[in-house]
């Protein structure tokens, strides 16, 4: 029984991790049809924002907001550096272009702060348990949680009630009409990428938070997890993405769980595959997000 | 027309209009052009440019192997460097000499008849191919189906399925571990005559039928579909064949590198193989044009890098990672400026007709593009894009994703 | 991306220095206006001119150069050649926010509502993100002139018939309290009732002072409702004059075909 709360308990923790990572990619996504695969850089931005300003003494409580902040701001440079040029061009070169912008931050990294894993003194608290009904809770994970819930309402309502985030929601939709209306595009999409960022910045936190080591290839997986949420949810589906993030979270956990020792490597291998298989019973395509209300002619 | 088919005019037209003649040229042009430049390296080169010139002509079969899919359907691939690795590990496990392989730092628990092989390098190469190609008919059937990027993120998703399985069946692959003692049967020569191999493959594919459909498919797809052309058929053939030829790549490499690791067959090789179709352009010979180009870039950059120790087979240098660096901002140019690479769409043979065509016109006082000026030329099988409006419109990413009217009032810039 | 050389001559172009020029009683005044896609010409050489309160069509076939020079004037595609002068301002090459910002709505053509948007949430856009403050008001505004909409505020875009969108997409455009308006083939899909119920809106928002461009095929009942018409052909102004005179000649239809006219301009 308590092994089951241990296992709730590390899938709601997971998946909160991924969800934020999801939703910070369809965001991008259902706005520009474009695959943001340096997303799992901007982890690395948060990461390496938090070794620096530990390094020079930076209190924690200041140390958090800033490193979101970073993540944020990197996420709007990319956007104005490499995609805007790109804007209007064929799937696959946005694509090929957005898998180039991640290599060549990967490398930057790598040039300038080496390859060597750096460690991230994360406070103590971070390490902390705390036992309910004999399960041992880490403190962290609640915290992902209870965070990744509040985070995700925020978001969810400023979506659905603010001006901007409907504006944001008609963009998504059809772009040119929404320019029509007087809405900014360039500060939209602005807009857009800083709440990627900002996603991914909370995201870094709490990813980091385990191992609390950086380097630059740390980006990879948050990428990956992100990205395959995102798919499971249907890509471009905003709220597909924070339920992607969850069932990704969920096969994994169950996985570990059922399957045997010797079979846990492949546990990704069965996820990718599971990947396809989405792909292949949704096949709407990258593109075909549209509501199931379509405007007639 | 056949019938002025005097003197190499002539000939030339007649050739153009027959499909594996087409082929045939462009290929005996574009592997004469590969074979001057080795024989020359091979000749008069330094030992390590010779190794330069090797380790080439691998990753020429290799992204031959990317173009054949990439290049003519117009669907990125992130998925074929899991058939070369496929290919390497089928050719490692068949030929490493047994001894090594039962001793118990290899793959003692394999089963017998993997431990028994130790075939020469025809076999290797064979099975190397069907393993690729067998991996390839399962998986295309379902990748073939997808539409717009979803087939993009499938080869990707294949490519972590394969790295996940190698790198974790210890029994047959030595899991995360490397794999050392093979047998080394990659000559220059063995490697020149597989990628010369590959380019008449890959050419007689291009000009073929079903090669046809396909490259109108990643003009059109809609356009296509509605004329008869079946997407996934012609994207399946291919699949299968692209995946075949990478295998090949695959066996190439472990006969030359003689040592082999799951983390080989990745992202880094990934990127750095579809840089060089990008730069290259998608027909056969800017695979080899892009394979050259990248190859010179890299030579040159890491010349340029002081220090640092370059192991093997990966042409990055970990430790300063300005090689990637300049590849990815190249590749990035190249999206942006000119997508369709250093050869535009063309191979070398077309380039020259229209080349020639338009000097001939110009000679005979005839604007080219005139009726005339294509009097030597057929109309038959030939793609080109007459600039029907609309047919560069399909799959754009954003500013008008899905429903927006008018593709060209993205201007982002504007007067802001 | 327009050229540098051609922003800079748009640029040096735009304010003659003594400040805003004279444009007669003109509301907007297209000069020689070319616009493109790509290499095709869509709008050639085109004049044209809306005095305050008018009510304009621009009627032609399909592909004559309706819908392109609307775009021009909102900012939608590229102008290559001529300018367009609006209340004294040069605003060729201008982005379409800033356009909207100085009063100039279009309702686009096939009407593009957001499907994925409430009725509500599709009138809230069309306010803007500066014009907030302002949407309650204009929002019981618009429900006063489209009572239909009352009580689908609620229903998704998509939902709505075809009548209802187009109402729909009207008020959308309204809902920045433009001075022109611009009207993209309105009737264009609909049933006869429900044409007539738009033009008989149309009416009524020319009845309250609002400045009309409408591009339509439907000759006939554009026609009553305006106060002059240019007919396109080919991306060419064929014809122009005032309504009463051209619904009495044949002319329209001659210049609707591109067969040149007796008495046209």
């Amino acid at each position: 029984m308590t092994e089951v709360a241990q296992y709730v308990i590390n899938w709601l923790a997971l998946g909160s991790i991924y969800a934020l990572l999801a939703l910070g990619i369809a965001i991008v996504f259902s706005l520009l049809g474009l695959i943001n695969f340096a997303h799992g850089e901007l982890v690395t931005v948060g990461g390496y924002t938090m070794v620096v300003l530990a390094i020079w003494d930076v209190p924690w409580a200041l140390i958090i907001p800033l490193s979101i902040a970073a993540a944020a701001v990197a996420a709007v440079l990319m956007e104005r550096v490499a995609y805007r040029p790109l804007r209007g061009a064929h799937v696959a070169t946005t694509l090929l272009g957005s898998l180039a912008l991640s290599v060549v931050i990967q490398n930057l990294f790598l040039m300038f702060a080496g390859a060597r894993p750096e460690a991230i003194p994360f406070p103590s608290w971070t390490q902390d348990t705390f036992e309910v009904a004999g399960i041992v809770i880490r403190t962290l994970d609640v915290l992902t949680f209870a965070t990744t819930v509040v985070l995700l309402s925020a978001v969810l309502l400023f979506l659905r009630r603010s001006a901007r985030g409907i504006a944001l929601r008609a963009a998504a939709e059809n772009f040119d009409v929404t320019r029509l209306m007087g809405v900014r595009a360039n500060a939209l999409i602005r807009g857009a990428f800083a709440l990627s960022g900002l996603l991914a910045g909370v995201a870094a936190f709490f990813f980091l938070a385990t191992a609390a080591l950086v380097s630059p290839t740390t980006g990879f997986v948050p990428l990956l997890k992100g990205f395959i949420a995102a798919v499971i949810g249907g890509l471009g589906s905003l709220s597909g993405a924070v339920l992607g993030g969850f069932v990704l979270a969920g096969l994994e956990v169950s996985f570990q769980a059922t399957l045997p020792e010797g079979a846990s490597p492949f546990i990704d291998a069965f996820v990718f595959g599971i990947v396809i298989i989405v792909l292949f019973i949704r096949p709407h395509g990258l593109r075909a997000e549209r509501s199931a209300l379509v405007e007639r002619a | 027309m056949a019938a002025r088919a005097f003197g190499i005019r002539g000939v030339w037209a007649y050739a153009q209009e027959r499909w594996y003649l087409r082929a045939l040229i462009g290929a005996a042009l574009v592997s004469a052009v590969l074979a001057v430049v080795i024989v020359w390296v091979e000749w008069g080169g330094t030992p390590t440019d010779k190794r330069v010139a090797l380790t080439f002509l691998i990753n020429l079969v290799a992204v031959i192997g990317f173009q054949v899919f990439m290049g003519n359907s117009g669907v990125p691939t992130f998925g074929h460097v899991g058939f070369i690795a496929l290919g390497a590990y089928t050719a490692a496990v068949l030929t490493t000499p047994t001894e090594r392989k039962t001793a118990p730092s290899l793959i003692p628990d394999a089963p017998s008849f993997l431990l028994n092989a130790e075939f020469g390098f025809i076999p290797s190469l064979l099975f190397g191919v069907l393993i690729a190609v067998l991996v390839a008919a399962v998986a295309g059937l379902v990748i073939v189906r997808l539409r717009g990027g979803s087939a993009a993120i499938a080869t990707l998703a294949l490519l972590l399925i394969i790295r996940t399985v190698i790198g974790n069946w210890e029994e047959i692959t030595r899991g995360p571990k490397t794999w050392s003692g093979i047998p080394e049967f990659t000559t220059v020569w063995v490697a020149l005559l597989v990628a010369v191999g590959a380019i008449f493959i890959a050419r007689f594919f291009r000009e073929s039928g079903v090669g046809l459909r396909l490259r109108a498919t990643r003009t059109d797809e809609l356009a296509s579909s509605a004329v008869g052309v079946d997407i996934s058929r012609a994207r399946y053939a291919s699949w299968v064949l692209s995946a075949g030829i990478a295998g090949a790549a695959g066996v190439l490499w472990a006969h030359y590198f003689l040592s082999l690791a799951p983390q080989d067959f990745f992202f880094t090789l990934t990127f750095l193989y579809i840089v060089m179709v990008i730069i290259g352009g998608p027909s056969v010979s800017g695979a080899v044009a892009g394979a050259g180009a990248i190859t010179l870039v890299t030579e040159f950059v890491r010349r340029s890098e002081t220090g640092g120790i370059h192991l093997g087979p990966l042409d990055f240098d970990q430790v300063f990672g300005l090689t990637p660096v300049v590849l990815g901002l190249l590749v990035l140019l190249t999206v942006i400026k000119r997508p369709e690479g250093i050869l535009g769409r063309w191979e070398l043979d077309e380039l020259l007709s229209k080349a020639t065509a338009r000097f001939r016109a110009r000679r005979s006082g005839q604007a080219p593009g005139t009726v005339a000026a294509v009097d030597t030329q057929s109309f038959t099988d030939k793609d080109e894009e007459l600039g029907a409006v609309g047919t560069r419109q399909q799959e754009r990413t954003s500013s008008s994703p899905r429903r927006g009217k008018d593709k060209r009032s993205h201007e982002g810039g504007k007067n802001e | 991306m327009p050229s540098i050389l051609t922003q800079l001559k748009r640029w040096s172009s735009r304010r003659p220095p003594d400040g805003r020029e004279p444009s007669g009683d003109a509301l907007i005044h297209l000069e020689a206006i070319t616009a493109r896609y790509g290499s095709t010409v869509a709008v050639r050489d085109v004049d044209l001119t809306v005095k305050p309160g008018e009510v304009v069509a621009i009627l032609g076939a399909n592909g004559a150069g309706k819908t392109s020079t609307l775009k021009a004037i909102v900012g939608m595609i590229d102008v290559s050649g001529g300018r367009i002068v609006y209340a004294g301002e040069d605003i060729t090459g201008l982005s379409p926010e800033r356009i909207v910002e100085r009063g100039i709505s279009l309702t686009p053509e096939g009407r593009e509502v957001f499907g994925s948007l409430t009725t509500r949430e599709n009138l809230r856009v069309g306010a803007g993100i500066n014009g907030q403050r302002e949407y309650p008001q204009r929002l019981e505004e618009a429900l006063t002139l489209f009572p239909v909409l009352q009580d689908k505020l609620d229903v998704f875009g998509g939902l709505l018939s075809g009548g209802e969108q187009q109402q729909l997409a009207i008020a959308r455009s309204l809902m920045s309290d433009p001075e022109l308006l611009l009207l993209d083939e309105p009737s264009l899909g609909l049933a006869p009732i429900v044409v007539e119920r738009v033009f008989e809106l149309i009416e009524q928002l020319r009845a309250r002072g609002t400045t009309l461009i409408l591009a339509e095929q439907n000759v006939e009942r554009a026609l009553r409702v305006a106060d002059r018409a240019y007919v396109f052909s080919t991306g060419r102004v064929e014809l122009e004059g005032e309504s009463a005179e051209l619904r009495e000649t044949g002319d329209v239809e001659r210049a609707f075909l591109g067969l040149g006219v007796e008495n046209g301009s």
